[in-house]
This record gives structure tokens, sequence and C-alpha cells, in this order.
């Protein structure tokens, strides 16, 4: 232990922002070692910065380290700088509170936020020490398991993962303790631990089930292995969120990080039911905190912080039935404080005049929404229904309160979408930016950023077609071309990264494999441009023997088995159908044919 | 109602827990320390407010210091010493409050006072012996470095060249040998224009390279304050020692 403590020491001078490896953060949580019995480290594949502006890995922690018997500690991906040193001075994995390896953990937990970090989750297990596959894991070894979005199409990570948990994990970390807790204490075989946890609702042992393919090599089926693996998992979902444990002693970091700031989530789910969303389905159904909860822990959160912005964050905040009493309440009751306030995700249609002058503080930021398509034609057949009037009554009402900036995000490659619909995009941003140059002035700021739209499992597009790099890069440059006016900014996400989240998103047991080659010939970090490297991916699936890409699923009419069936959101296959159905016969009536036989 | 307004200023330790935290987040972890003491912090006007929070001159990520300043403007009547002891309540580990005392309307900002800087770097013999040198020749090269006129080193930034003469910008260097490291005492001149780095001194001195300068420990262990302008004194001395 200590002779690791002096190598770290002498190793975080070399590298870069080693204050991202120290912890000792105010309210981070330092227990006795030796007096707890159950040892969990929380780990996310990517960078401090990152993982430390996620809401779901504070609460874990708060939730774990509440209970006496246990100790919950942090690690973060460490940058290829680090990783290179630890690498060279055999400095295994460690974890953030205490120092110590990971290896020593009883259980080691991943958040899943994003599929493009799983080539970092390989790198962190191997840093650690960690046998990669669950097959090759001993009754030393920590229990490796995972949670988050991905977890909802679990199958790519299957191998290295012995556990997922679905859906809230709140109450289920817990179980999950307690389960490895009495399975260590009598000693039985890893296969018990298993079995035990696959009796913990929404607990997915994928090691307890074998994939099927059909001569073509496409999936067929996942078959129970054994008595006790359920053949659907079910989501968990706290019912009540103001029962719920949220952290009143939030960590504060030293360095600047991405979110820095006194995050409240005021409500999870979203109202809305957009067909591409996947939040919509796998976070359902929508659940608001309640005005007293809210205050309760805004202000443990700011006296025990000394946090200078509050963030009310959800999917959709504005959609909270109270969003305009909690505004209020904070600027009356923080008057003078100079707090700021951010709200994440707003949406136009729930967004009124009084709002934006409620929330013009002290720091006026920019602020966010997201119309998606800049059509009402496509913005209707995606069932995200909002006018171009009404948004642009918004933006003026934005400007007119002091704004300066509005950040808008929209999709390329929806379902019907037409040419039409990326001129709007163009049409849109244009009328705004003049609509703030006269309201404003020249300082006003648009800002575009325009993303590939990916099929999500879950959603109502799961069976479409993710489109070809080079169709998204001629769009993108189309609307390039249409947004040349001076206040606009423009900005798109790589369709190369975007084919790689696909093909992870949708992918079956068998990508496992090209994700450990490609982790193997250097692939990591694949979510910063500087670190991405594509020929590393192309090579890793090409050498793999699986026949197709994931990009292009067949209808639903085909009737193919999915690989994430198994995992149930509670929302139906028939319901995803019908609300697909809508998309394109809502297609078939559109505006210009509706006038057409009018006139 | 008029609140007077009434500016303190701390020194304080940068101490083991905190050494690799940069000069802004310092700067950030005092600031969220005040708001968590609940103290009633002065504002600067204009469309983003910010507390009058003055900072002292930067400290490398990596260095310890017994005496980093900073100048706090409050919005309350408070004694010097009850500011300390309510800001150690709340600081992080490694950071601590040793000393406060007030500062008279109109004066310098703390940056603008510091005049001098002293260090004291630990230089391992590992370090030293590595370059294959002994004691004989760090008194030679000490002695080189008295006996010149001019000692000028070259700072390369953004493609920009600065230079520093550090016959004039050292005004003091010692060394001492223990039995693990040689301890090297330099005080630096600190210029508007800018001043060498501690590195930069042993670099020139003792001929070694970025990586194992780093494998020394640099401690920052005094600062000199303008003795001549009466704008950098606080109550009761010229110098901000307890």
């Amino acid at each position: 232990m200590k002779e690791l403590h002096n190598i770290i020491e002498t190793t975080l001078p070399l590298v870069s922002k080693p204050a991202r490896y120290i912890g000792n953060e105010v309210n981070s949580v330092h227990k006795d070692w030796d007096n707890v019995e159950t040892k969990v480290l929380l780990a996310f594949p990517d960078i401090y910065e990152i993982g430390m502006s996620h809401v779901g890995l504070r609460i874990l922690y708060h939730v774990l380290n509440s209970e006496p018997q246990i100790l919950c500690e942090r690690v973060f991906a460490p940058w290829t700088d680090f990783d290179q040193e630890m690498r060279q001075r055999g400095i295994p994995l460690f974890s953030l509170e205490s120092w110590r390896p990971a290896r020593d953990f009883d259980i080691v937990g991943f958040s899943l936020q994003y599929e493009i970090g799983y080539s970092n989750v390989l790198n962190m297990l191997d840093l650690a020490g960690i046998p990669l596959s669950n097959a090759d894991r001993t009754e030393s070894s920590p229990l490796v398991i995972a949670g988050g979005p991905c977890a909802f199409n679990p199958e790519p990570m299957a191998r290295f993962f012995e556990a997922f948990v679905i859906g809230d994990g709140e109450y289920a970390v817990l179980e999950v303790a307690s389960v490895y807790r009495s399975w260590k204490r009598r000693g039985a075989t890893r296969r018990d631990l298993w079995r035990d946890l696959a009796k913990l609702d929404g607990v997915y042992v994928p090691e307890l089930y074998e994939a099927r393919y059909d001569s073509a090599g496409k999936f067929q089926s996942l078959e129970s292995r054994d008595s006790t693996a359920p053949s659907v998992i079910k989501k968990r979902t706290v019912a009540d969120l103001d029962a719920a444990p949220y952290p009143t002693a939030p960590i504060v970091p030293f360095i600047d990080i991405v979110h820095d700031r006194l995050a409240v989530e005021i409500m999870r789910g979203c109202p809305g039911s957009c067909r591409f969303c996947q939040a919509t389905t796998i976070y359902s159904p929508a659940r608001e905190r309640s005005v007293e909860k809210i205050q309760e822990l805004i202000r443990a959160g700011l006296e025990s912080t000394g946090y200078e912005e509050i963030s009310l964050t959800s999917l959709s905040s504005t959609d909270h039935g109270c969003i305009g009493e909690i505004i209020k309440w904070v600027r009356d009751t923080f008057d003078g404080q100079h707090l700021s306030l951010s709200l994440p995700s707003l949406r136009f249609d729930s967004f009124s005049a009084d709002l934006a002058r409620m929330i013009a503080m002290e720091k006026r930021t920019g602020l966010t929404f997201a119309p998606e398509a800049g059509t009402e034609r496509l913005r209707n057949a995606v069932n995200k229904r909002i006018s171009d009037e009404e948004m642009l009554r918004v933006i003026r009402t934005l400007f007119d309160a002091g704004w300066k900036a509005v950040k808008l995000y929209f999709m390329v490659g929806l379902p019907t979408e037409t040419h039409e619909d990326l001129e709007g995009v163009a049409r849109l941003a244009t009328s705004m930016a003049r609509l703030g140059r006269k309201t404003a002035g020249h300082k006003t700021r648009i800002n575009v950023a325009v993303s590939a739209f990916i099929p999500k499992p879950h959603t109502p597009y799961q069976w479409e077609k993710m489109p070809e790099e080079d169709e998204l890069r001629q769009k993108y440059e189309l609307l390039r071309a249409g947004l040349r006016a001076k206040q606009i900014t423009f900005s798109w996400r790589d369709t190369a990264l975007a084919k790689l989240e696909a093909t992870f998103a949708r992918g079956d047991r068998r990508l496992g494999e090209v994700i450990l080659n490609a982790w193997q010939a250097g692939a990591r970090f694949d979510a910063w441009s500087s670190e991405m490297r594509f020929d590393i991916w192309r090579e890793a699936w090409a050498m793999s023997e699986i026949p197709f890409d994931f990009c292009s699923i067949p209808p639903p009419s085909h009737g193919d088995p999915l690989p994430w069936q198994h995992i149930d959101t509670g929302v139906t296959v028939n319901y995803l159908l019908e609300e697909r159905e809508e998309t394109y016969s809502g297609c078939a009536h559109s505006n210009v044919d509706a006038e057409n036989k009018i006139s | 109602m008029h609140i007077p307004m009434l500016t303190l200023r701390i020194k304080y330790r940068r101490g083991h827990a905190v050494r690799f935290i940069s000069h802004l987040d310092v700067a950030r972890a005092l600031r969220r320390a005040l708001n968590r003491s609940g103290i009633s912090l002065a504002y600067t006007q204009g469309f983003s407010p910010r507390p009058k929070i003055g900072m002292g001159i930067p400290l490398a990520v990596g260095h310890l210091s017994d005496t980093e300043y900073a100048d706090i403007t409050v919005a309350e009547p408070i004694a010097p010493q009850r500011f300390a002891e309510r800001l150690n309540e709340v600081l992080p580990e490694g950071l601590r409050v040793l000393w406060a005392g007030k500062v008279p309307p109109g004066a310098a900002s703390v940056s603008a006072s510091i005049t001098e800087i002293q260090y004291q770097a630990s230089v391992p013999w590992s370090v030293i012996s590595d370059g294959e040198r002994n004691k004989d020749e760090l008194e030679r090269a000490l002695e080189t470095f008295r006996r010149v006129d001019q000692l000028i080193i070259e700072r390369e930034r953004k493609g920009k060249t600065q230079r520093f003469d550090l016959k004039q910008q050292v005004p003091m260097l010692e060394l001492a040998y223990g039995a693990d490291a040689v301890e090297v005492t330099m005080r630096i001149a600190v210029r508007q224009s800018g001043f060498p780095k501690p590195e930069e001194v042993l670099r020139a001195l003792f001929s070694l390279e970025d990586g194992q300068i780093k494998g020394a420990s640099i401690i920052r262990t005094d600062v000199g304050f303008s003795s001549t302008s009466r704008k950098g004194k606080g109550e009761g001395g010229t110098r901000y020692e307890s």
C-alpha cells in the first residue's frame, strides 16, 4: 500500500492534470477499509471531468456510502499519458479515495452512459489486472457489473459484465451488494453468485443465457441455460422520487468539470414521446420530485457545497408541473446571493415569457433547445410537435429578456426526411438570427449543432436503417451552405462516430469480440476526436465473422427477433409498431398534399 | 442600507493534499469555502458580478507553499481572527489560513504588492548524480553563477521568446547538502514583465533536464512585499507576517 502510494506520488507530477487522480475533494467519503464488509468501486469509462458531471454516479455514491457496512469509492479512465506511465511503472488502476487497487474491491460497477465508451471499459479492467471476460474471472476477482442507459441493450458487452442492472439503480445496487455479501460469507462458487443475482428484479446475468443464430448468421434467440434465469428482465423503476435517496452533500471537485454546479434532479423520465428518443422509454414513466423536496435539496446542497450555480436537471425541465414556482422560490429565497440558475434541455412548447424573465438572474448563459427537425411536417412525423411560429415567439421572448445566445439541436437522417426538411433547418435558424439582430443587436448568436439520427433499441425507430455516411456528409454540407448568416455558428458530429455508435447500439453478443479486438489493437477514448482511430475499428470488424453490420435491421414486417428483446422497458412492441406506423402514415398526408386537395 | 466594505488579507498554506491543483482551482475552492462559511461577501458591480477576491502570485501545480496570500472583501463587519477561524472550519484538507489582517482602503492589490518570492527546492542526490555530478561540481557551478555579470535564460511560449537575466532576478541563491538531497534556497524578484520559475533556475544552475527537475520538491517559503510603497502595508507592519 505504502509503496503504491509512493509510486503514484512520484508519477503524478509527470502527467497532465494530475488533480484528476487525487480525490480528497470536499464531501468525498473516506471510510475505514478494514472496518467495512463490502467495498464497491464505481467506475466511469471516461475522464474525471465527464464522469463527475453525471448525476447518476453521484446518487449511487451517496446511496452506497449511506450504508454503514458498505464503502464506495470512485475511479475514472486515466488519460492516455497517465495510462502509459501506469503501465510502465506497474501502477494498477486505483480508486480516488484510498488509492487502493481496483482489483481489491468486492464489486466494480461501471456506468455505461454512451456506447462509444466501451473500449475504455476494457482498458480500465486491463489496467486493474481484472480478467476481461466473465469466463476468466475467478473467486478472487471483483464482481464486475454495469448499469446506465446502455444496459438496455447489454448484448455487445455481455461477455465482459457478470451482471447488468436494468433501469433505476438506487435500490437495486443495495440488493446486489447484499446478495454479494451473503454469497461471500457462504464461500460458494462464482456460478452460485450469478444465480443469486439473476433472482433479483431488474438484474440480467448474461452468462446464464446462450444466444442462437440461424445458418445465415442472423440472431435467432437468447435461451436461458439456468432455472434461475428469467426469460424477460423487467427494468427497475423508482416509483416515488421524494422517498428515493438523493445526495445532500455532493462532492465539490477541485478542477473545472463539464457541469460544475449543484445538480438537483427535479424529474425523471420525460412526458414527451419523441419517436427517435430512447430516454423516453427507458426512463418512463415521467416522475416529478415535489417542490418541498426540491427546496430541501437545494438548501442542503448549497450549504454543503458553496456552489454558485444550481441546475434543475431532468430530460425536459420546463415540463415539471411546478417549474415556475420552483424558479420563483429560488429567486426569492437566494435574492442578493448572486446565484445563477440553469435549466438543461428546454422545450419550446412549455417555455413561457414568465420563465424567461425568471431565470434571468445573475448570469445569462445560453439556453439550449432541441427542435430536432427543420419543418413542422417532419417534427409531427417524429412526434416533436411544435410550430415554427411558436419557436420564433419563444426566441423573441428570450432576446427581449436579455439573452444573447441560443443553441439549437437538430438531427439529420430522420425517417421520412426530405430535402425540404433540411432547408427548413437553415430557414428556421436564419429567421432566428434575423430576429435576434433586430431585437438584441449584433452580438446575438444562434449555435446550430447537428448530429446524425441513430436508431436506438426500445424506440419506434429500432427497425430503421442508419443513414449511410456519404448521405449524411452530403446533408451536412447542404446545411452548412444554408447557414451562412453571420450570427449563426454551425457544428456537426462526426459521421463515422455516429455509425459506430449505431453499430454498438443495436449489436448482438458477437460484437464483444470486435470490441475486444479493437481494444487490443489500441482503441480507447473513442469519443475523443484526438484519440479515435477508425482504421482500428474497421479492421476489427473485418477480422470478425459477423456476416453483416448492425446498421440495417430488417423492417418489423419480417418479425425478426431483436437481440435486446429480453429487456422489458414496460413499453410493448405493439405500441412501438403503432408509433412507427404513425410516422409513415403522417407522411402520406403531408401539409402540401392536404392543401392540394382543398384547392 | 450602506454596508461598510472591509478587505481582509489572508496568508494561507497550500499543503500536500492540494499540491496537484492549479491556481484557478485554489481560487474556486476558496470562493466555495467562503460561500459555505456563510460570511457575506462583497461583489463587483456590473453585468456579471463576482466576489471581490484578489489572489496572490500563482503557484505552480505540484509546488507547496506556506506563504500564499489572498485579499477578500466582505460585506459584514468581522474581526480578522474570527474570519480566519470560520474559513478554516470549511476549507478543504490541505488549505489552511495561517493569519488574517485588515487591508487599509486604497491599498494596492496583493499580487501587485509582492516583489520577491523565496523558494526551497529539494533536489534528490539521485537526480543530481543522474547527470554524474557531485558536490564539488555543484559548488563550482554556484561559484560561476556568482562571478558572471549576466546569466540569460530563455523561455519559449506560444512562439514567443521571453528572456530573464538570472543575475538580476535571483538576488539570493544558496546550497546546502543533506543526506538525501541538495537543498536549494533562492529568492526570485517579481517584475511586471515576468519572472523566472524555480525550475528554470535549477535547470540553468545544474544543467538538468525537465523530467529530472520534476523529481524535485519545491516549496514557496516566504514572500517579500514592497517596502517603499505604503500601499502594500496592512495594519501594523511592513510584511504580512503574523
